[in-house]
């Protein structure tokens, strides 16, 4: 393959990508020079990293092809599917039915908001065009992920260090959200403060790799801009709606009708 | 395993009374009927018969380990039995809104939280913003008093929860249950981490709560067998299942 000049865009040829990839050189040696003990990981990472996004790209040239909303969509739950998984499995504490929870929040959040973008605001046609479908959906899957990961992690864990307290309460007469309403507060703040942070430094400190994407690809900075403040907006909406739901489905789990705390439904990992 | 059938005996220092299932069952205000539960796999208690009449002084006794805590816990409504019925007034516990059966029936932990609240005063106010406790107006009168009785003044109001030392943290749980006027109390050794002057006070209060209304009860638990005695009417052992 030959480096391409398309109109305003520098295409990569293979040999271009094995250049950059000499700069993993320099990881290299100093792993070696310093005896970090590194070499062997970050080998191993760097050929999957590429593999990975080689085969993405095969993939996702074959998807941006389609012309019907069926298997988009099942591409789109596939990465929800996972987006969910990854969330429930990275919890220090776990319990029965949070891998459903997750799911169901991820997708739930992640549906209610693409769709809203893609059909309400882009107003993509049509609505299921994957060009716009999968990036989109990939960046609010890895923002509701995180939200319900940091969430879920210290709902569950001031729960059960707190398991005393809630009793406490309880045994005052508190119904079981008086006595969860406090922890469930907190997990939704922990949940919502990196989109917060990083939208008060965004364009000052970091340049959103969305942008700077289509920047590279000949796009005005202006109209790259606009994109990325949706995208932000998109983002932080979804992480609020899965973060309050995976919680509010953990709350459900974890407190019964009868207003009992079931702390041995929390396992350690 | 299989498990071993028991049942609560009951003795007096007065000498042996009538088992709790013999009592008049209208007479009766809170009563367990073949409660056990399970915990993986074993049984901590099973077929437990206990009634507590209106009035009554009842003292819980047994090993370590034999489930004291999880009984407490269980009649408080806090956690579910594996088997058997609780029943206050005559009425099953699953009938009971629990705020409202918890706002009749008290609990105070070996080791309470006081958690909400920064002061002593708001620590004792904390319960009172509940729903099941929207008609009820918290006693500072009665706190005024209660505090007096334990040897403490008002100043003892504005001290920062997180300044109390153990006793003083289990005189603040017990002052904020008592305030709520509990009909039943479930008091899992309440003096346990108290000096001996503090837990003469604090049972010098309990008497005088007890005194203050006909139908006002305690089940107990303790180590300390003198205090049995003189808190109690009743002892009931539970027996250690192996």
């Amino acid at each position: 393959m030959d480096a391409l000049v398309t109109d305003d865009y520098y295409s990569l040829s293979l040999a271009q990508v094995g250049l950059a990839a000499l700069l993993l050189l320099i990881n290299v040696a100093l792993s070696i020079g310093l005896q970090l003990g590194l070499t062997r990981s970050l080998l191993i990472a760097s050929v999957r990293m590429t593999v990975q996004l080689l085969l993405v790209g095969l993939i996702l040239e074959w998807v941006f092809a389609l012309r019907s909303p069926l298997p988009v969509l099942g591409i789109a739950a596939v990465m929800a599917t996972l987006a969910g998984v990854t969330a429930a499995g990275r919890t220090h504490l776990r319990f029965a039915g949070m891998y459903w929870d997750c799911l169901l929040s991820v997708m739930a959040a992640a549906m209610l908001v693409t769709g809203a973008a893609l059909a309400g605001i882009v107003q993509v046609d049509p609505w299921y065009n994957p060009q716009y479908l999968i990036p989109m959906l990939g960046m609010v899957l890895g923002n509701i992920l995180n939200g319900i990961n940091l969430g879920l992690d210290r709902f569950t864990t001031s729960l059960f260090d707190r398991s005393a307290l809630i009793d406490t309460r309880l045994a005052l007469g508190a119904t079981r959200w008086e006595a969860a309403r406090s922890e469930v507060r907190e997990a939704l703040h922990t949940a919502l403060t990196p989109a917060i942070n990083s939208m008060l430094v965004m364009g000052v400190v970091s340049l959103p790799g969305m942008m700077t994407g289509q920047i590279l690809a000949g796009a005005a900075p202006v109209d790259a801009v606009r994109y990325q403040i949706m995208i932000i907006f998109m983002i932080t909406a979804a992480a609020a709606l899965g973060s309050l739901g995976a919680i509010l489905l953990a709350y459900r789990r974890l407190f019964n009708a009868r207003h009992q705390f079931l702390k041995h439904r929390l396992e350690k990992r | 395993m299989k498990p071993t059938p028991s049942t609560l005996t009951a003795t007096s220092p007065a000498g042996p009374q009538a088992p709790g299932t013999q009592r008049n069952a209208a007479s009766v205000l809170l009563q367990a009927q073949n409660l056990g539960l399970q915990d993986q796999g074993r049984w901590v208690w099973r077929r437990l018969e206990l009634a507590i009449t209106p009035g009554e002084r009842v003292a819980l006794t047994g090993p370590s380990g034999s489930g004291k805590t999880a009984l407490m816990r269980a009649l408080a409504g806090l956690m579910p039995a594996s088997e058997g019925d609780i029943l206050f007034e005559q009425r099953r516990l699953q009938l009971w809104p629990m705020p409202q059966y918890r706002s009749r029936v008290g609990y105070l932990a070996q080791r309470p939280e006081l958690g909400d609240g920064d002061t002593v005063e708001a620590a004792l106010a904390a319960p009172f913003a509940y729903r099941s406790r929207r008609h009820q107006a918290c006693p500072h009168q009665w706190i005024q008093h209660a505090l007096e009785m334990l040897g403490r003044n008002s100043h003892f109001l504005q001290r920062r929860v997180a300044s109390l030392s153990g006793g003083e943290q289990q005189i603040t749980a017990l002052l904020r249950l008592l305030a709520l006027q509990p009909c039943v109390l479930l008091l899992d050794e309440p003096t346990a981490a108290l000096d001996a002057r503090s837990a003469r006070d604090v049972e010098a209060l309990l008497e005088t709560w007890h005194g203050e209304a006909p139908d006002r009860s305690w089940l107990w638990t303790s180590h300390d067998g003198a205090q049995i005695e003189r808190m109690s009417t009743r002892t009931l052992e539970l027996p250690w299942m192996p």
